[in-house]
């Protein structure tokens, strides 16, 4: 049987099964196994959390108030002596990745990684890979590159933001080098790419990413090591393609774990 | 917080349509919903009960009141995962009622289900125990779409792993 069939046919009696066996106080007129119920939210006036802040009219805006989020989270984590940073590392060198030539994707176009990736999905991927390169590469610098040449094209929003965290670096006198396991391993995951980005934009696309940080954090002057704690974030990316480059505009890491664990162990779900 | 009554509803709500009949109609529902996210009778309860107190309070501006209950209902699980997790980091105990007297596929899917992160299990319970859409879904997790469907996919990804 396959899983959604399982959930369909078995979610109702499990609901019931726990209503049963817990503290014996529902009552209530309870549903048959088979019902359906009734989906219809109100949005307005909704019940806010701390969670709920953004519309997803304003998912931009937002995505770049994320990302400054993260990269000052980054900056204050790099600061403390006790725990490692958010950003990623990587070797001293410039990466070397190209954006990827100029796609027109077709409308509403889901792509699942299996076999044989679509090769929008490959572009995504490969610009979510130049994204992080560069942004290590910019961490690792001893001598940071003011101008955020590496960036070029490859973040919209989150370069900005990255800036900051790149001087912050340079003003400490710290930088991240890679370590004994390299700088980084990451991982795409899921990539949905959708053919209307909106006005001025061919296409968008989000995906899901896990990295294994092995970076270094240390003083550049005496070579001391502040934290070489190894962490894994899972990530969330938005891209939009404007005139054939694709550009991160939002990035958020949606889970962390201590050490190589959580989205790590799931290799086959990162298969990019 | 204490029990809800339905008579804390504006007067002239007792018919089908006020506050008394969407209470009839949906606490069961509701109930059977939160207990699929939280996991436990007694939290579900509690999410349930605080959330027909916010309709009720809110009665009189609620337009679609049936839709703000789910939202509330959904959200306070959200806020019983979040605090769960945090009790669970610090005291490494799991939550949840003892489950021995489940049958044992119900026992596995719960914990298929426990093993989840929070948006992954909302997403998952909403579309196979809800039917809600893509775009409700969204709404409620305040994500995009695809989001969505890739939550949806992981969770059905990890959970076809544990109940292999």
């Amino acid at each position: 049987m396959r899983i959604e069939e399982q959930l369909r046919r078995e979610l109702p009696a499990l609901a019931d099964a726990l209503l049963d066996t817990g503290t014996g106080a529902v009552a209530a007129p309870v549903a048959s196994p088979g019902d359906v119920i009734e989906v219809e939210f109100e949005l307005d006036p909704r019940p806010r959390t701390e969670e709920h802040t953004m519309t997803k009219t304003r998912w931009l805006l937002a995505g770049v108030a994320a990302a400054v989020i993260l990269v000052i989270v980054g900056v204050v984590a790099l600061n403390n002596d006790d725990e490692q940073g958010l950003d990623t590392v990587d070797t001293p060198e410039a990466p070397t990745a190209t954006v990827a030539p100029t796609t027109t994707v077709g409308p509403a176009t889901t792509v699942v990684p299996t076999t044989t990736p679509a090769p929008e999905v490959l572009e995504v991927a490969e610009q979510i890979r130049a994204y992080f390169d560069a942004r290590a590469a910019d961490l690792a610098a001893p001598v940071p590159d003011p101008d955020l040449s590496r960036f070029s094209g490859r973040a919209g929003g989150p370069m900005q933001q990255h800036q900051g965290a790149v001087q912050g670096l340079y003003e400490q006198g710290r930088a991240i080098r890679p370590g004994d396991q390299g700088p980084n391993d990451l991982r795409v995951g899921f990539v949905d790419v959708e053919g209307d980005g909106g006005v001025d934009v061919e296409a968008s696309a989000s995906a899901v990413a896990c990295e294994v940080n092995y970076g270094v954090l240390y003083e550049v002057a005496t070579g001391n090591v502040v934290n070489d704690d190894v962490a894994t974030r899972e990530f969330e990316i938005l891209l939009v393609q404007v005139e054939g480059v694709w550009e991160v505009v939002f990035i958020e890491a949606t889970e962390q774990w201590d050490g190589e664990a959580g989205c790590a162990l799931s290799p086959t779900d990162y298969p990019l | 917080m204490g029990e809800v009554s339905p008579h804390q509803a504006p007067a002239g709500d007792a018919d089908a349509s006020g506050f008394d009949g969407l209470f009839a109609r949906e606490r069961g529902p509701m109930l059977r919903l939160a207990v699929l996210m939280v996991g436990s009778a007694e939290s579900a309860e509690d999410v349930v009960q605080d959330a027909f107190a916010s309709v009720s309070v809110r009665w009189e501006e609620l337009e679609r009141p049936g839709g703000y209950l789910r939202t509330t209902v959904v959200n306070g699980c959200r806020m019983v995962l979040r605090r769960r997790e945090v009790e669970d980091r610090h005291e490494g105990a799991l939550s949840g009622p003892a489950v021995s007297a489940l049958p044992t596929h119900l026992v596995e899917l719960r914990e298929a289900l426990t093993g989840l992160s929070e948006r992954q299990r909302i997403a998952i319970v909403m579309r196979y125990f809800a039917d809600a859409s893509d775009v409700e879904i969204a709404e409620l997790l305040d994500c995009r779409q695809s989001t969505v469907r890739s939550l949806i996919r992981r969770g059905l990804s990890s959970m076809r792993k544990e109940l292999a």
